[in-house]
């Protein structure tokens, strides 16, 4: 009974003493810009769909920021998978791609800024589209390319790794008792080698995921961008208003978390034929 | 008689390391006849396995040649089935779906498929567990399911290496009984490998006994004994005595 009970709180005293020392040191500093009360931030946090210093609710700023690194990680998955499982299952492939991709893993997707806003200014589906009004414009206008590039190469090396590792992590006994079954190559890469290598391609896209969405705020400090958490956070930083900083980075953090669990599940929705070793 | 795979010479040289090289099976001939149980025999790396996966098709010969009803193997098919030690089974099918791969290769039409499928779970009594997936199962029955499998696509040989090797003994006596019921059933001719002496002169009518280093057939061994067997026969000791012998244990 105390044991539960304990296990059931020990999650909780590390947040709960967190708090308490926030509000202290608050309390101490006494001033607003260096850090603001637990109960200013919570205000703001309560209000989600109020608009904050000219740049509409916190709400929708996290629904613009999430249209955009789905954007760029979407592109990262729909080219980094099926290049993966290609470099992983066909040697030549491989030799012929990976110390070419080994050069540009190690570059942080923040180095590109210079030659993306060179090379895609502020464009966007929409500029691309020709649209200049309505809200189709308003939603594709604040997809930039620039930032759309950022996150994808954030997303886009993890998807790319694992894929690769996941076709070459297949074991020989599944492609051999198949072949002696009568399979053909084509019947061993669609029936084995595909659903083989998924977990590994799943977690590398869950993994790919929470990059993209961390290379949010540099994403959204580019020019041109006018909204998302990532430039309210930044926004806010220049009208000296860090409760909306804190605010800002509190909704990253929640987002991702909940985004990492929601296909945490999925994964294990999937991927229940591992059984629980 | 007639023979289904004769083995020519064939020999299997790896290379390993820098240059050098592994000799797995020293120049071999052997004949498998129709509809017989054989079995292979011998200590561990010894080239047991070699030799089954050049019967298969999964290894070419370094030397020499396999012939499968006078035509040289050069690549797995349906025609000559292999049963592994485990963990064969695709983990994310259903054992119904897992023995109808094999169908699925020969583009057999989804009814037959299932049909074939399941005539097959019940003769290794799996009916019940069609819709479980492999993890649910014990070794031993995962291996009925792996045995189905191979049996589903209807080869001319089945190869089985080391089938029950992971099996605890008790299971692995019922899995002897049930396959010799199952070949009986079937006729169908069976290259069975083992390193335990006494499942080889249970089940087969020939025993073939290997050494090590290089790995090579040393004795090919009649095995006279009357069916259905028990080892509790005169005979049998005196069989797996001299089969120990050769061993030189
Ligand atoms: N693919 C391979 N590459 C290198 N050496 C191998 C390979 N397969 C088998 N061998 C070697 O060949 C010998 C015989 O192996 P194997 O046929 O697996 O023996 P057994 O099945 O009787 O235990 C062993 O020494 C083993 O290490
Ligand atoms: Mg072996």
């Amino acid at each position: 009974m105390f044991n539960r009970l304990a296990s059931l709180l020990l999650p909780l005293v590390i947040p709960a003493l967190f708090l308490w020392g926030w509000e202290t040191a608050a309390a101490r500093a006494a001033n607003d810009i260096i850090l603001p009360r637990l109960t200013d931030v919570l205000a703001v946090l309560a209000q989600p769909m109020q608009p904050l210093i000219g740049m509409g609710s916190l709400l929708a700023n996290v629904g613009i920021s999430l249209a955009r690194v789905l954007f760029g990680y979407l592109l990262a998955v729909a080219l980094a998978v099926p290049l993966g499982i290609l470099m992983g299952y066909f040697a030549p492939a491989h030799r012929l791609l990976n110390s070419f991709m080994a050069l540009f893993r190690p570059i942080p997707p923040l180095a590109w800024t210079p030659l993306m806003l060179a090379w895609f200014g502020i464009s966007s589906p929409a500029s691309s589209l020709d649209l200049e009004i309505g809200p189709a414009y308003i939603f594709l206008n604040n997809l930039k390319f620039s930032m759309a590039f950022i996150i994808f190469i954030g997303g886009f090396f993890p998807v790319l790794t694992s894929s690769i590792q996941g076709v070459r992590s297949v074991r020989r006994v599944l492609v051999e008792s198949s072949l002696v079954l009568g399979a053909s190559r084509l019947d061993i890469f669609r029936k084995v080698i595909l659903p083989a290598s998924w977990p590994h391609i799943l977690t590398g896209m869950r993994i790919g995921l929470g990059v993209a969405w961390m290379c949010l705020v540099s994403a959204e400090m580019l020019p041109g961008s006018m909204s998302g958490v990532g430039y309210l956070i930044t926004h806010a930083y220049t009208v000296a208003r860090t409760d909306i900083v804190i605010t800002g980075m509190i909704a990253i953090g929640v987002t991702g978390a909940l985004m990492d669990q929601a296909f945490r599940l999925c994964e294990r929705r999937m991927l229940f034929w591992r059984g629980r070793s | 008689m007639t023979h289904v795979l004769s083995i020519e010479g064939a020999g299997k040289v790896f290379p390993q390391g820098r240059g050098g090289s592994v000799t797995a099976l020293a120049q071999t001939s052997l004949d498998v006849r129709e509809n017989e149980f054989l079995s292979i025999v011998g200590p561990s790396g010894c080239g047991k396995s070699t030799l089954l996966r050049l019967m298969a098709g999964l290894e070419r010969p370094s030397a020499g040649s396999i012939n499968f009803r006078g035509q040289a193997v050069t690549r797995p098919s349906g025609r000559i089935g292999l049963v592994f030690q485990d963990y064969s089974l695709l983990p994310w099918r259903s054992i119904l779906h897992n023995i109808e791969l094999g169908l699925e290769f020969q583009n057999l039409a989804a009814r037959q498929r299932r049909q074939r499928a399941v005539e097959h779970l019940d003769l290794v009594g799996l009916a019940q567990f069609k819709d479980a997936y492999p993890h649910q199962l014990s070794g031993g029955m995962r291996q009925r399911a792996a045995i189905a499998r191979a049996l589903a696509v209807e080869p001319d040989v089945l190869l089985m290496d080391e089938p029950f090797g992971a099996l605890d003994a008790h299971t692995r006596l019922l899995m002897q009984r049930e396959l010799l019921a199952l070949w009986e059933k079937r006729r169908k001719t069976v290259v069975f490998v083992t390193h335990s002496i006494d499942e080889a002169v249970y089940l087969s009518d020939r025993v073939v006994v290997m050494e090590k280093d290089p790995g090579r057939v040393i004795e090919v061994l009649d095995v006279p004994l009357p069916r259905p067997r028990t080892r509790k026969d005169p005979d049998f000791g005196r069989l797996t005595e001299s089969i120990l012998e050769l061993l030189k244990y």
